[in-house]
């Protein structure tokens, strides 16, 4: 009927199989208890709900009303002991090692509840990924393992990403605007490291947090091929904390600004330079892209899920008015246009659910999680006791071989299809979600009318949270660009992104 | 964390939304043989293979000739899809077909859709109709229609199957049976010795004219249509039945809609599909069984309208891309300014979610409704490996006994959740406004980008949105489908609620 070499032709063409099959093609490989790790969170997710993020939800944002200044290390503490800061960091840096995938449904379903506290807890997650997207088994080891014994010690390490500027958000979430964007963050090469001078904004966790996952530019002018991650611990001479943001939500996650003075780093805290970059297949730039791709492949997948959340708390809400508003001698829920409302709501929640869905199976087999997934080693680390792990494979990791081999593996061997694959899934799932998000508030407003508008409803907070979600991690607008890009640009070379007079 | 026992964790995930309402994809993964995404690149591949050579040539031919002659049957077209075997791709081995699985004709439905949704529906409706056979589980019917449309593949006469289910007086009624009480019904089903007397009309049934065999429901009772639901198969060319006018409509119009009309038509008792004395001995009540039929028909048939809306959005994107690759406007390729862009990405999402969707009402399907036994490893890589002679020798007689039926009832209906039923299809009825209202919204967006240029027939996308519309009201209004999204997924477990309920 179809010969194979046919079948391979016709499948490539747009659109290509592979970017539009990500769930049915990782079927086979996904391993079978990555279900149960995923029923486990979602139950843990809803339990914390009603031990904690649904009683302290209100209280939180009249909190920082009253006091902007109020930082939540209460709970940030209660995570902490339950284990919520090394849930998903794998096994063998110290972490409890469930799967990456199911954080998201976690984050989801706290989301549903409070996007404040869900970002408390996921943003330090963002952090973990971007030392994780540089592969420098070294320093993931270092860094990542003092959160497992924070919450033995009852110490939070929590981390960070600081990546944006006061002039430059977007444009440093996206490689080809890097060289436009206004970059003023300086860091300059001297004996011994590295001294950094300048301010990074809108940091979430900042204040909370012990690891800072910087991210700035050698060379200024060229800041795409100078590319530079490095750590900063709290407490290091010439950095400090600056003003907290007042924002529109998400109140209770503070938003800090990061000042470095003269903060010298040490080489050992240097996590990715051009120097690794010059050891690496790509070029440069296009290596600054894909650990950029990588980031956020894996964070836009949470924020989708934070989308989705906020679209399922507003639709829960205005279900639970409806159930016990009468309206003309009948209740709000049994009129007929309720009825489809609501359907629509849960439509758009399970639609944009199944979006950062497809974006982790991506991942999965084209991404960040192929090596924790593969079955044998999924299943290794599923086996080998802690103690194990800790004893033989873990001091593995401090040598230079090992990162040699996950760059090899994860970076030189992943295809440019499969950047723009995930990438491309990450904005698709990012859009659908977080649009998910501030459609649904809107619907459940206009069910609720007036009383929707009182902040004991709670869903004009859950309004003012999600509209966050739609500018944070590449606004929607970019992130549109960047799905044109990767699934209808990218074999055209007639067309052109990013590209202005 | 860790301290969650199993009982709690249990009780977490069965409140609202329940866990297993969803997170079919996940769920389904273990268990969906590994030949199934070899199998979905075949399909992909041989659509766009058929849709390249066959139909994108003959699409606007299609459109414009059923303009000037509103009588045309494109009898041409179809045998062309019989010749290149697709009316018998997707019939399970058992009865002779090919066997591909069923989940990958959505793809193909996608795929074809995407050059003309009339041709798609000239092949896909097929498969309605044999959903609708599989749907009685009466195994020994079945056997011997597909037998039959095989046949008819081979010996190059089309034997195509039917779906006819609308009246004058009730469309979307008659997919509902809480609706299906309260309906105008006019088709009736007398029994007679041996067999039934068929009186009454159906309208706008899809390859009416095209088909051998036409899956007929009727009703033994004008005031309780559901507790004495009939469903017959009844041949073209028996007495009694014949064809009437042929539907003059917005788009889709290579696919017939067709009247059937039925006058003291005598369908043998051999040729009932069910009926209340076969519906007697399920653990179900009467009502609530052909409720069950219902929705088997709908889960899997609305997968195929939603993937249509899906090809439709693509079609219209695909064409506005064009279109912006070859219109310069301010001295640069209207593809390379900004709006268009994202215009575009908004089309590309569009289509990519409503895929998702269809996608994962196909991974229900598989889980918990109409692919599960077909699907299940064993059964599935039995079927793969033993080869057609055999099957046809010794496991096809197997099939004309009562047994068979009787254990497949058992199975798919009696054993089948209430909540399994209202997953499967509330997923699809999700998937189908999804879908559909994807296609429409894209069409609007790609004749925006393309302005006056759009109008012209020859640009294809007018084309698209006059056939999408179709989508949107056929297989359930999408309004209903949202009654049944609420009522099977968002209140389904609170006792309050009153769905379908007017003064």
């Amino acid at each position: 009927m179809i010969t194979r070499s046919e079948v391979k032709a016709w499948t490539v063409r747009e659109p290509a199989f592979d970017d539009i099959m990500c769930s049915l093609r990782s079927a086979p490989r996904t391993p079978r208890n990555m279900i149960n790790e995923t029923r486990k969170l979602v139950a843990t997710a809803r339990k914390f709900n009603d031990e904690v993020v649904h009683p302290y939800a209100l209280d939180l944002d009249r909190t920082l009303q009253e006091d902007p200044e109020f930082l939540p290390w209460e709970f940030v503490r209660q995570a902490n002991r339950r284990g919520f800061y090394s849930m998903v960091i794998p096994k063998i840096v110290g972490g409890k090692g469930y799967c990456f995938p199911a954080m998201s449904h976690f984050l989801e379903e706290v989301g549903t509840e409070c996007l404040a506290m869900s970002n408390l807890i996921g943003v330090h997650y963002l952090g973990a990924t971007t030392l994780l997207a540089t592969w420098n088994m070294k320093l993931i080891n270092e860094i990542i393992r003092q959160t497992p014994e924070g919450e033995k010690t009852d110490d939070p390490s929590l981390l960070t990403l600081a990546i944006t500027e006061p002039a430059a958000g977007t444009d440093v979430e996206e490689v080809a605007l890097l060289d436009k964007g206004q970059i003023t963050f300086s860091i300059k090469r001297v004996a011994g490291g590295y001294v950094l001078n300048g301010t990074k904004i809108f940091i979430s966790n900042g204040h909370l947090s012990r690891w800072h996952v910087v991210i700035g530019y050698e060379d200024l002018s060229r800041p795409s091929e100078s590319q530079l991650v490095l750590v900063v611990k709290t407490g290091t001479k010439g950095f400090s904390f600056g003003r907290k943001e007042r924002k529109m939500g998400q109140k209770g996650c503070p938003a800090s600004e990061l000042i470095f003075k003269d903060c010298f780093v040490p080489d050992d805290r240097v996590v990715f330079s051009a120097r690794d970059a010059a050891r690496l297949k790509r070029p440069a730039r296009e290596t600054s892209r894909q650990i950029i791709e990588y980031v956020v492949s894996v964070s836009r997948a949470a924020v989708g899920a934070w989308g989705v959340g906020a679209a399922r708390g507003a639709m829960e809400n205005a279900m639970q008015f409806a159930m016990e508003t009468e309206v003309d001698g009948k209740l709000l829920i049994n009129h007929e246009w309720v009825q489809c409302r609501l359907a629509e709501m849960y439509k758009t929640a399970a639609l944009a659910r199944l979006a950062y869905m497809e974006n982790n199976y991506a991942n999965g087999i084209d991404g960040a999680f192929q090596l924790l997934q593969l079955k044998p080693l999924y299943y290794l680390m599923k086996i080998l006791p802690p103690a194990m792990i800790d004893r033989f494979i873990s001091p593995a990791l401090g040598r230079p071989f090992t990162t040699w081999l996950f760059r090899k593996f994860q970076m030189d061997w992943q295809k440019d299809d499969q950047i723009y694959r995930t990438t491309g899934w990450g904005s698709l799932a990012k859009v659908s979600g977080t649009d998910a998000g501030i459609r649904n508030c809107q619907m459940a407003l206009e069910i609720m009318g007036q009383a929707g508008l009182r902040h004991d409803r709670r869903v004009e907070k859950i309004l003012r949270d999600s509209k966050l979600l739609q500018i944070y991690e590449g606004t929607n607008q970019l992130n549109r660009l960047n799905i044109f890009e990767s699934f209808l640009a990218r074999h055209n070379p007639q067309i052109k992104v990013y590209e202005h007079e | 964390m860790n301290n969650i026992s199993r009982a709690e964790q249990k009780r977490l995930l069965n409140r609202a939304p329940q866990f297993d309402d969803g997170f079919y994809s996940l769920r389904s993964a273990p268990r969906l043989p590994r030949t199934m995404v070899k199998e979905a690149r075949t399909v992909v591949a041989l659509a766009r293979k058929f849709t390249e050579t066959v139909i994108r040539p003959y699409t606007l031919e299609l459109d414009r000739t059923l303009q000037q002659d509103p009588g045309f049957l494109p009898w041409e077209f179809v045998k062309k899809a019989n010749e290149w075997g697709l009316y018998s791709m997707w019939i399970p081995k058992l009865f002779g077909g090919k066997g591909y699985s069923i989940p990958t004709l959505s793809l193909f439905l996608e795929e074809t859709s995407r050059e003309c949704l009339a041709m798609s529906n000239l092949i896909g409706v097929h498969y309605l109709g044999i959903g609708t056979l599989f749907s009685t589980w009466n195994i020994r019917l079945i056997n011997e229609i597909l037998t039959d449309v095989v046949a008819g593949e081979n010996n190059g006469e089309p034997a195509l199957v039917s779906l006819a289910h609308t009246e004058p007086g009730a469309g979307t009624d008659l997919e509902e049976t809480e609706l299906m009480d309260k309906a105008t019904v006019t088709c009736l089903a007398e029994k007679v010795p041996g067999g039934y007397k068929l009186n009454g009309t159906k309208v706008f049934i899809s390859n009416g004219h095209l088909s051998k065999w036409h899956m007929t429901t009727s009703f033994q009772d004008p005031d309780h249509p559901s507790s004495r639901a009939v469903i017959l198969v009844v041949k073209t060319g028996s007495e009694g039945f014949s064809f009437g006018r042929k539907e003059h409509k917005m788009g889709q119009k290579g696919c017939p809609a067709s009247e059937l009309i039925f006058k003291d038509c005598f369908v043998p008792d051999c040729y009932v599909g069910t009926d209340f004395s076969q519906f007697k001995s399920l653990k179900r009540e009467m009502t609530p069984s052909v409720s069950q039929l219902i929705d088997y028909i709908v889960a899997t048939s609305r997968a195929g309208v939603a993937a249509w809306g899906v090809g439709a959005a693509r079609g219209a994107l695909e064409d506005a891309m064009a279109f912006a690759r070859e219109t310069e406007v301010d001295g640069k390729l209207l593809v390379n300014h900004e709006w268009v862009q994202i215009r575009l990405a908004e089309m590309h999402k569009n289509v990519s979610l409503a895929r998702l969707s269809y996608l994962e009402t196909n991974y229900a399907n598989g889980l918990e409704g109409m692919f599960k036994i077909i699907q299940s490893k064993p059964v599935y890589y039995m079927l793969k490996m033993t080869p057609h002679w055999v099957v046809d020798r010794f496991m096809a007689p197997l099939l004309s006994g009562k047994q068979m039926t009787r254990t497949f009832r058992y199975l798919q209906m009696d054993r089948q959740t209430d909540a399994q039923i209202a997953r499967t299809t509330g997923w699809a009825s999700l998937a189908k406004v999804s879908g559909t209202d994807a296609g429409i919204r894209n069409c609007h967006l790609a004749l925006e980008i393309m302005g006056q240029a759009g109008l012209r027939h020859d640009r294809r996308t007018e084309k698209i949105l006059r056939d999408a519309k179709l989508l949107q009201i056929y297989e359930g209004t999408n309004q209903l489908n949202r009654l049944n999204i609420f009522k099977s997924l968002v209140g389904r477990n609170i006792p309050e609620i009153e769905i379908f309920a007017h003064e």
